[in-house]
């Protein structure tokens, strides 16, 4: 298992941070044609994209991180706007010294089979939320989510991640790699 | 095996496994296919998971970021109460050719544009620059401007773009002789907490118009002064600006989310937390709700569940079909109606009066109706049934009904609907030799208001309803509990009728009505056609008036839907807190069915009916949230059925409770029935075997074949007594001895031989005795199939036990805590001495009795029901200490949710109402 190489606190006061930029980049996503809603998915993605990639022990920033959520925005909605068949936004025009790589790449497979986990649950999304995401106890799960034990939380952890699994299983089958 | 698997890689993953561990699992990975790819499936899955948690944590950031930029208005409009002097519109649109300049970056040129459009001369203008969304600036002088998409129009259509914001101020008398700014509105002088300017551009330099929705400007004032208005500035001819059309300033009321929010009464939820109850909000809100259904419940019908245990009594046990009982209604003058229970009883049978004049040994009947709000109980029960005394030797003190009884009881009818009246009766059927234990049973019958008659409800509404009203002093004083009020202020008996009728007249009459003539500055009406009988109906209703905010109308409120309106507002909650401690359900209608009126004005209207603490919150001034009717006609529609169905669910969960217990209480009392019956029919085989024993005992000491027909030839002395001559049949002696338990010898004169029946006393006196709550002693004897179950009264054990017979027994002691038990393996006829019983589980006390039951005698008789019996009866304290838990439990939470419960003098139906539930 990836070992969480990220404190939850520690993300929580970034985002914090980060999402002061909001309107600067939604301004800039604007420019290009998009629009409100999509523009704070797309903030929301990067968000998460930065976050990951920080985590990431190989890799150094060469930039800071706005700059680099400025990208990474830019070409999620570039990469969305050629989806949608916008083709009326000239690639030209969009700086893409960045191109995606293999990382980004898979960033971008694994938002698609990420999509099949809001199948699960309301109760075994919160579990595993709470285990795997902020890497609380079995006993500490157990108290919040009126568990008997944390043996029985345990169980339902299991019971969770087969599901998680199955989900995910099936996704892998319909969703194709992404193609630049 | 896959749970198996999930656990194995996770230790794995983990680096949980020792090094054995490993090296086997990696081994086993090596070779296993499946197992390679579930791994490589639980990594990508737990990669996915983290994701997706990523993704909730950003999304929780992003909702932060929205409510930080709402807190920011509401935090600055909290520092005080703020208000507006004077915003100048301006209305002016000028149509300039723009540069082409970038909106961002406000070069010189473009800034000396647009000063031209400077209002206020000679102060510095502030720029802010609006995105295009909803967005708060700070003026330097610490002014709050909210703006949103839709404040702008451009040419009349709404303008959703980028803006240049000019703003000026000027607030110190020197800005206003600096700018020339006048304070005149005509001819008169104002007062001035500042006067303001706001101007917006679009980037590239067109002015912008204020749409309907405009700007929201919060101003921070040092102290807040009465009467303070909006005035609007209109550029005169000469240069000056004249301040006209003064509107009322509102201030935003602070919005919040239903979720939340705090709606119950405020001592409710620290009194759940201090008892440590569910903290989860929907256990609260069904807790909150049931103390409605308390009240709105008027146990109707629970007819269902009763007929149907009666019916299946009627198959199983037939004592209770001796006596029937069957209700109708006579409806009287004045509303008042008698509730008439014909009873029929077989021949044979009898039942007891309700009042007895001596103690008798039957139970006296009962017929008791349950009060409601809907009509009132008056007097007691009336009975005028012939006695029978069937007092004889062996019971005294009998007097009983037979054929046919009749019980009487009245009502008053205080409201116009329908209703039912339900209620109890129990009696105690007796058949001269013996009285079966008493039955307690329900009935209801339906009720429908008097033809012709006025009820107290509909002459309150039309008389009395326009000023007086049962709670709230308005132009009239409140008139619940008023006659109580009127004897303990001293008014003589009777004046308060007279009052009603003619007030001047009453007030001459009587110093307290003369007190109460002069409370009121306004005369009252004269009613001269009211009877006492109808004056009492009045007030008959309004005492049984409840006062309190139903949880039902609350909690229907309390839902996201309402979000965006008046009530999810911080203002609202404050408000919310007070109108608990009115209990007054009209003044939270005010709030709710008015969502339309900003929330002052509502103030001010609850102000108006006599709640004057709602000052303080009318002085606010604060606005709504503004919402079009389509959404109120949903809203309201949306209230109305969710509180119906809130107020049908309390209701329909207390019932269910009710019928629960009521099921219960049947099945318990069917139980000791059969007990009972079980017990009679025991002492019979019992005392015909025993006797049956001792006769064959008489019969081979006195050397009489068994078999031998016993006939008049044979005459026997009993104790050396009797002379020989009377004639008597061995059997009746026996007979009697066994009953008596007494000792006897018998004496056959012919041959001269002796037989003798020994009766020896056992006793014991059991330790600590009132610490059980039953007390038997299972009697087992080896010669008998048959056991005995004895009470032991008073912890003193007393008994005869037959010479020739050996014995075993049981003593079990009862109580909530527990069975105890002691167990004596060879009964002598003895002094025991004191005997302390030990606990015993259930089952153990299971084992044991049986055991000793069944190693006396081949075939005994079976203890199976009779242990069951007692089981059930454990059960039965166990449910009742419960329902006395839950009850205390209740009681201590009610005044939580009805504050006014125990501030007012309860009405006899209110009190009754709460004893039911205990």
């Amino acid at each position: 298992m990836e070992i969480k190489t990220y404190n939850p606190q520690d993300v929580k006061k970034e985002l914090t941070t980060l999402y002061k930029h909001f309107p600067e980049i939604k301004r800039l996503l604007r420019t290009f044609g998009c629009d409100r809603v999509t523009a704070e998915d797309i903030f929301q993605e990067s968000l998460i994209i930065y976050i990951r990639k920080k985590s990431d022990a190989d890799f150094e920033f060469q930039l800071e991180p706005i700059h680099f959520i400025k990208q990474t925005c830019k070409l999620l909605w570039f990469n969305l706007a050629r989806k949608e068949q916008q083709q009326n936004i000239s690639v030209s025009s969009i700086d893409l010294e960045d191109t995606p790589d293999k990382w980004m790449e898979r960033e971008l497979h694994y938002k698609q089979l990420e999509t099949a986990l809001t199948k699960i649950g309301n109760q075994c999304k919160q579990l595993l939320h709470l285990f795997y995401g902020l890497g609380w106890s079995m006993i500490e799960i157990a108290r919040k989510m009126d568990f008997r034990s944390d043996k029985v939380a345990k169980a339902q952890k299991y019971r969770c991640i087969q599901k998680a699994k199955s989900l995910v299983q099936e996704a892998q089958l319909t969703v194709e790699p992404i193609q630049f | 095996m896959e749970n198996n698997w999930n656990q194995l890689i996770e230790r794995y993953l983990n680096n949980e496994f020792s090094a054995e561990g490993k090296v086997a699992f990696e081994n086993e990975l090596a070779k296993n296919t499946d197992l390679q790819a579930e791994l490589e499936l639980h990594k990508l899955t737990v990669e996915l998971l983290q994701r997706h948690s990523l993704r909730t944590l950003v999304k929780k950031s992003g909702k932060w970021y929205r409510l930080k930029k709402q807190l920011v208005v509401s935090a600055i409009a909290l520092t005080g109460i703020i208000l507006i002097t004077a915003i100048v519109y301006l209305l002016a649109v000028k149509n300039d050719t723009s540069p082409e300049n970038q909106p961002e970056q406000l070069e010189h040129s473009f800034v000396q544009q647009i000063e031209q459009h400077l209002v206020f001369a000679n102060i510095p203008a502030q720029y802010f620059e609006f995105t295009g969304t909803s967005d708060v600036f700070l003026s330097e002088t610490g002014v709050l401007l909210s703006l949103t998409e839709h404040s702008f129009l451009l040419n009349g259509n709404r303008y959703s773009g980028e803006a240049i914001i000019q703003w000026q101020e000027a607030q110190t008398p020197s800005d206003f002789a600096k700018a020339g700014l006048s304070t005149k509105s005509g001819d008169r002088l104002l007062e001035t907490q500042g006067m303001f300017s706001l101007t917006a551009f679009t980037p590239d330099g067109k002015k912008l118009d204020l749409s309907d929705e405009g700007v929201y400007i919060q101003v921070p004032v040092d102290n807040v002064k009465e009467g303070m208005k909006l005035f609007k500035g209109v550029p005169q001819p000469n240069g000056d600006v004249d301040w006209q059309d003064p509107v009322e300033l509102e201030r935003l009321p602070k919005q919040k989310n239903m979720n939340d929010m705090d709606l119950y009464p405020s001592r409710y939820e620290p009194k759940l937390n201090e008892l440590k109850w569910h903290t989860d909000k929907k256990k609260r809100d069904s807790l909150y709700l049931s103390f409605e259904g308390e009240i709105v419940s008027n146990i109707e019908n629970p007819s269902d569940t009763i007929t149907a245990t009666a019916n299946q009594q009627k198959t199983e046990n037939r004592i209770y079909d001796k006596v029937r009982w069957a209700f109708h209604i006579e409806y009287l003058k004045n509303n008042e109606a008698d509730i008439i229970a014909t009873v029929t009883i077989d021949n044979g049978w009898y039942i007891g009066p309700i009042r007895q004049t001596i103690e008798g040994v039957l139970l006296p009947s009962t017929f008791r109706i349950i009060p409601t709000s809907y009509y009132k109980v008056v007097g007691e029960p009336i009975e005028n049934n012939d006695l029978e005394n069937l007092s004889n030797e062996t019971a005294e003190y009998l007097i009983g009904i037979e054929k046919k009884a009749i019980f009487k009881q009245r009502i008053r009818i205080l409201n116009t609907n329908k209703t039912t009246v339900s209620g109890t009766y129990s009696f105690q059927p007796f058949d001269i030799q013996k009285a079966f234990p008493p039955v307690e049973r329900t009935f209801s019958i339906t009720i429908n208001a008097p033809n012709n008659q006025l009820t107290g409800e509909q002459l309150f509404k039309s008389n009395c309803a326009t000023c007086h009203s049962p709670h709230t002093d308005g132009t009239a004083p409140k008139l619940k509990d008023v006659r109580y009020k009127w004897e303990e202020g001293g008014a003589k008996a009777g004046t308060i009728y007279e009052w009603v009728r003619n007030w001047e007249k009453a007030a001459y009459g009587d110093p307290y009505a003369m007190f109460v003539a002069k409370l009121k500055p306004v005369s009252m009406n004269k009613f001269p056609s009211l009877t006492n009988a109808q004056i009492d109906a009045i007030f008959d209703y309004v005492d049984c008036q409840q006062r309190f905010i139903p949880p039902s109308k609350v909690l229907a409120i309390w839902n996201s839907k309402f979000n965006k309106t008046n009530l999810a507002t911080q203002d609202f909650e404050d408000r919310m807190k007070f109108i608990h401690e009115t209990c007054d359900q009209q003044v939270l209608d005010v709030y709710v069915k008015n969502l339309s009126e900003p929330l002052w004005k509502l103030d001010e209207q609850v102000v108006g009916m006599g709640y004057t603490q709602f000052q303080e919150f009318a002085t606010q001034r604060v606005g709504k949230i503004k919402i079009n009717d389509a959404h109120q006609k949903n809203l309201d529609a949306f209230y109305n059925t969710t509180v119906k169905r809130l107020q049908n669910l309390g209701k329909k969960r207390v019932e269910e409770a009710l019928r629960k217990e009521q099921k219960w209480d049947h099945h318990m009392q069917k139980e000791r029935e059969k007990a009972f019956i079980r017990k009679g029919m025991r002492e019979n085989e019992n005392l015909s075997e025993e006797f049956g024993f001792n006769l064959k005992n008489v019969y081979r000491q006195l050397g009489i074949t068994v078999g031998f027909r016993i006939n008049g030839s044979t005459s026997v002395n009993r104790n050396g007594k009797g002379n020989g001559t009377a004639i008597v049949n061995i059997d009746k002696y026996v007979m009697e001895a066994t009953i008596a338990r007494q000792s006897t010898v018998i004496t056959d004169p012919k041959t001269g031989k002796t037989a003798q029946i020994t009766y020896k006393p056992v006793s014991a006196q059991i330790d600590d005795y009132k610490k059980y709550d039953k007390l038997f002693l299972y009697l087992f004897s080896k010669e008998m199939n048959s056991y005995q179950r004895l009470d032991v009264n008073n912890g003193i054990l007393k008994y005869n036990l037959n010479g020739d017979m050996n014995y075993s027994a049981a003593i079990i002691g009862m109580s909530e805590n527990g069975y105890f038990y002691h167990q004596i393996d060879k009964l002598s006829a003895v002094n025991l001495g004191t005997i302390a019983l030990e606990e015993v589980s259930q089952q153990e006390f299971d084992q044991r009795i049986n055991a000793l039951n069944n190693s006396r005698i081949n075939q005994p008789m079976s203890l199976k029901e009779e242990l069951q019996w007692l089981f059930k009866e454990k059960a039965n304290y166990k449910v009742q200490q419960q329902r006395r838990k839950e009850a205390a439990f209740r009681n201590t939470i009610r005044p939580t949710v009805f504050p006014c419960f125990t501030e007012t003098k309860m009405t006899e139906a209110e009190v009754v109402d709460i004893e039911v539930f205990k």
